[in-house]
């Protein structure tokens, strides 16, 4: 007959609690971090993290951390503080009413941080309505004692269990209407040195954001006796007073209204109100700084870097910046910022001269979600598109940057050539002087001597303005050369692609052909892949008669007539290509400018253009219109590029002259077309950029900018 | 000839390859051939089909806004390792970073300039290391039990955890240190068992 089962139930051993604290909370300072989020999550707007007789660490040594936020009743620290493995956060996402915080410390685990941080912990709660403050008592020491003894001693049936320890608690009357939570921590494991304070103080930093648009702050505020710099000081994230540029951007809620950097005619940054990003609204603040700015920021904070964007989300840093990083290097690129190799080589910002953050909310963003490995963001579009805002207004920021740099070198050069109208007239005016002076011998002389001197400081200076301008032409052509040199590398790898892509396909179609024909029922695909190998041949004809154009780039360099050019391409080159795709061109060019530079390239630039229109215009069912027009103002020569097709979208406005960046796969697009006409006209030392639609309201329009000499 | 029951997966951005003939040609031997030019619905597609059997094509270089070939990688072997991933790509190899597709178990690399000959005859290859995978085999044999039985307690851990079959999946898919372990026992239990004439081969 069977017995009646016996029952076996599963007891925690002492050192159960180590595993959770100590495993899981890998350093101290983490620790502390864990704690005061904890203190965000109870809604506390105000946290202070005290250190005690911390150095040398004895037996009054203490931290505490004290929070003014809902603190616990006798209910949530019996049922919920002492349960382990429970936490309220799984269930809810958002901190109560009204502050409906994104939670954020770590799944139940973040009292045994206090572990990590001191043997002793008494903790102090108190709720608003409540008039008592409930106090509890937990020694992990005694439990320390116990795992020790167990491990010596056969206790055989008198083993004690993790939840057979006792912990005390009791009352005391408190007659106000406070409330909150404090953490006293004594026993102190480790001595806290000021630098240890110091990267506490750094690390938390980081956890709040300097600017965010929630109606209820987090404060934090740390104190540590020993050390002069931390009496009562207010965790606020390093003061930025050196940086070369600050930009902040705002939003809209009630209009939906965002603001993005826009450049001024002069090159000046300035906001603009855009609709709503895909990824919602985001409030950003930017400090860039250059070598100089850099240096000064360094000798202030000797222990603080210049490490890029970060992320917070009401608030609060979001985890993937919050993981702690010793050394920059290690740091991940989550925005992609150093990434972009592929865009250009010059007057690009890495995140090591920026500071900044971007300010998110549950609300605003709810799509913007933190993977759960807390390494990065969860990839979808929302997030992308916030990446790419943030690279929109780096890159704004850099053509900024670049327009005022060039602006100087003009500065300087007017201000030689003022040196020397004011040397000739100088001249003239110690003539004149001399035919006032008359026959006085000694006034006449000294007149003569100045005269002499001025004659020699006019020589020396005219020859200083010529190695100067010869100097700044030969840096120009180095430039140059380096940039043809540059795009031409970028270039080479890209038909190496491209052929091997292509000859890949040649040979499977062939390959097909040559295996299954003639069995009918690829009759199709024989036709197809026939069409497809012709199709290729002529791609990578055309890409290797690309790549030939360049490298006779520097031996066939001629005047060319800008007007004419232009004409031709329209009138001649292309009139029955426009004709067949019915499409009406319109060509405005009054005045006319001559540039020296390869023929050819500068085709490439309205070849490019024209086929980027054709993909525009596929689906345009109405009229089809392209559109270039020409002026002249003061030293530039602007060409407007217009087409009332398909536009270009707000958010691939800075990336679309990315190479390998498109739209129009479907229709053959690589990505290399706009790409080409970027280089060559930056080879020009021109601009290309996407200017307000002509045809509204569809359409894009670029405009070029080309700079000459009068 | 009775198609193989694997779905092949192809994640390209050029649209182009859609219809390149080592698709056609793939299909011929494969039961489903996929083809996607945006990485996150291939990503979608695998993480809703980890039952099937899949073996994916994966490129490498994608639009500056898209993540790269090794970021896909990734993002997969979060959920899985035992999809084979072939990695084709006409990069340059020399300026291309290959540990970390090393790292994350990458199954062959392909030029794009290979032949459908060669494209079938590493699928082929991927195919019967699915099959001649032990860790393939539990991972069919889990998926062939009803999702409640999935959900049970199966066994318990020396350390005294409680596993599922979905865990133990989860493990095994995750190629963890437990997972591997129990792949080997497994292995061990059967070499065992049949050494001893206690169960046999058939069926």
């Amino acid at each position: 007959m069977p017995e009646q089962p016996n029952i076996l139930k599963f007891k925690f051993d002492v050192s159960a609690y180590r595993l959770i604290g100590r495993e899981l909370i890998t350093d101290r300072i983490t620790a502390l971090f864990e704690l005061v989020k904890n203190s965000y999550d109870a809604n506390a707007e105000n946290v202070l993290v005290q250190f005690e007789n911390i150095n040398p660490n004895t037996s009054q040594s203490k931290i505490i951390i004290k929070d003014d936020g809902l603190g616990m009743s006798f209910e949530d620290v019996r049922d919920k503080w002492m349960v382990i493995g429970t936490s309220s956060k799984r269930k809810s996402r958002l901190s109560p009413e009204p502050y409906n915080r994104k939670v954020v410390g770590k799944k139940g685990i973040g009292r045994f941080a206090v572990d990590k941080l001191g043997a002793k912990l008494l903790l102090k709660t108190k709720q608003k309505k409540s008039d008592k403050t409930l106090f509890l008592e937990t020694d992990w020491s005694f439990y320390e004692n116990m795992e020790t003894q167990q491990l010596k001693f056969d206790f055989s049936g008198k083993h004690k269990y993790f939840t057979d320890m006792e912990n005390k608690y009791w009352f005391e009357d408190t007659n106000n209407d406070s409330s909150g939570t404090t953490l006293e921590i004594s026993m102190v494991n480790d001595t806290w040195t000021e630098n240890d304070v110091t990267r506490a103080y750094k690390e938390l930093s980081k956890l709040v954001s300097p600017v965010h648009y929630s109606e209820f702050p987090f404060r934090v505020k740390l104190n540590a006796h020993e050390y002069e710099k931390y009496h009562d000081k207010i965790v606020t994230s390093i003061a930025i007073e050196h940086a070369t540029l600050k930009v902040e951007l705002s939003f809209d809620e009630e209009n939906a209204a965002q603001e993005i950097l826009t450049l001024t005619p002069d090159g000046d940054l300035t906001k603009t109100s855009v609709p709503t990003r895909p990824c919602g609204l985001v409030g950003m603040t930017l400090f860039y700084f250059d070598q100089k700015a850099k240096n000064a920021y360094r000798n202030a904070y000797s222990d603080e870097q210049i490490d890029g964007i970060r992320i917070y989300r009401d608030g609060l840093v979001t985890t993937p910046f919050a993981e702690y990083a010793s050394h920059q290097d290690e740091q991940k690129d989550l925005l992609g910022i150093d990434k972009r190799r592929w865009s250009g080589f010059f007057d690009k910002i890495s995140s090591r001269d920026l500071l900044g953050w971007v300010d998110i909310s549950d609300k605003r963003n709810p799509n913007i979600i933190d993977a759960t490995n807390r390494q990065d963001f969860v990839d979808n579009e929302s997030w992308r598109e916030l990446k790419s805002f943030i690279i929109e207004q780096i890159s704004q920021i850099e053509k900024s940057l670049k327009r005022k740099k060039d602006d100087k070198l003009k500065n300087h050069q007017s201000s030689f050539k003022d040196a020397q109208m004011d040397i000739t007239d100088l001249r003239r005016n110690l003539t004149k002087a001399k035919e006032l002076v008359g026959e006085a011998p000694d006034a006449a002389k000294i007149i003569d001597d100045l005269e002499k001197q001025v004659i020699k400081t006019q020589v020396s200076v005219k020859k200083s303005y010529k190695d100067y301008q010869d100097l700044a032409d030969e840096k120009k052509r180095q430039e140059n050369l380096f940039f043809s040199i540059v795009s031409l590398q970028t270039y080479a790898g890209m038909l190496s692609h491209i052929t091997r892509t292509s000859l890949g396909r040649i040979k499977r179609q062939a390959e097909f052909i040559h295996k299954w024909i003639p069995d009918p029922k690829f009759n199709d695909f024989y036709k197809e892949y026939g069409h497809g190998i012709f199709n290729e041949m002529n791609q990578l004809d055309k890409a290797i008669n690309f790549l030939l154009k360049y490298a006779k780039d520097d031996e066939l360099v001629e005047d060319v007539d800008v007007k004419p050019v232009i004409e031709n391409i329209f009138n001649g080159i292309y009139s029955s290509e426009f004709f067949r795709r019915g499409i009406k061109t319109e060509i405005i060019i009054n005045s006319d400018l001559i540039i020296t530079y390869n023929r050819k390239s500068f085709e490439d630039i309205f070849d490019n253009l024209i086929s980027n229109s054709f993909k525009a215009l596929e689906k345009v069912d109405g009229d089809k219109k392209i559109k270039i027009s020409a002026i002249v103002e003061q030293d530039k020569f602007i060409i407007y590029f217009s087409d009332n097709g398909c536009g270009v979208r707000e958010e691939d406005k800075t990336r679309i002259f990315d190479v390998f960046f498109t739209r129009t796969a479907e229709q053959g697009g690589a990505g290399l077309g706009l790409f080409i006409v970027k280089s060559r006209i930056e080879a020009l030392n021109g601009s290309i950029e996407v200017a307000d639609n002509e045809f509204k309201p569809f359409g894009a329009t670029f405009k070029i900018e080309l700079p000459f000499k009068r | 000839m009775k198609k193989l029951d694997t779905t092949i997966v192809v994640i390209d951005d050029d649209i182009n390859f859609k219809r390149d003939p080592f698709i056609v040609e793939a299909r011929e031997f494969f039961k489903d051939v996929r083809f996607f030019d945006i990485p996150q619905d291939a990503i979608k597609y695998i993480s809703e089909n980890l039952e099937k059997r899949l073996i994916v094509i994966l490129d490498l270089l994608f639009p500056s806004n898209e993540p790269t070939g090794n970021e896909i990688l990734k993002t997969i072997r979060e959920s899985t390792f035992l999809i084979p991933v072939i990695i084709w790509s006409g990069v340059d190899e020399a300026k291309w970073s290959f540990p970390d597709l090393i790292n994350n178990n990458a199954f062959a690399y392909l030029k794009k300039g290979a032949s459908s000959a060669e494209i079938i005859a590493k699928l082929f290859e991927a195919n019967t290391s699915i099959n001649n995978d032990i860790s393939s085999a539990l991972e069919s044999w889990i998926e062939a039990n009803s999702e409640k039985d999935r959900e049970a307690p199966y066994m318990l851990t020396v350390d005294g955890r409680t596993l599922s079959l979905n865990d133990i999946l989860n493990e095994v898919r995750m190629q963890t240190p437990e997972g591997i372990e129990f792949s080997k026992k497994l292995t061990t239990l059967t070499i065992d068992l049949l050494a001893r004439n206690k169960e046999s081969l058939n069926g």
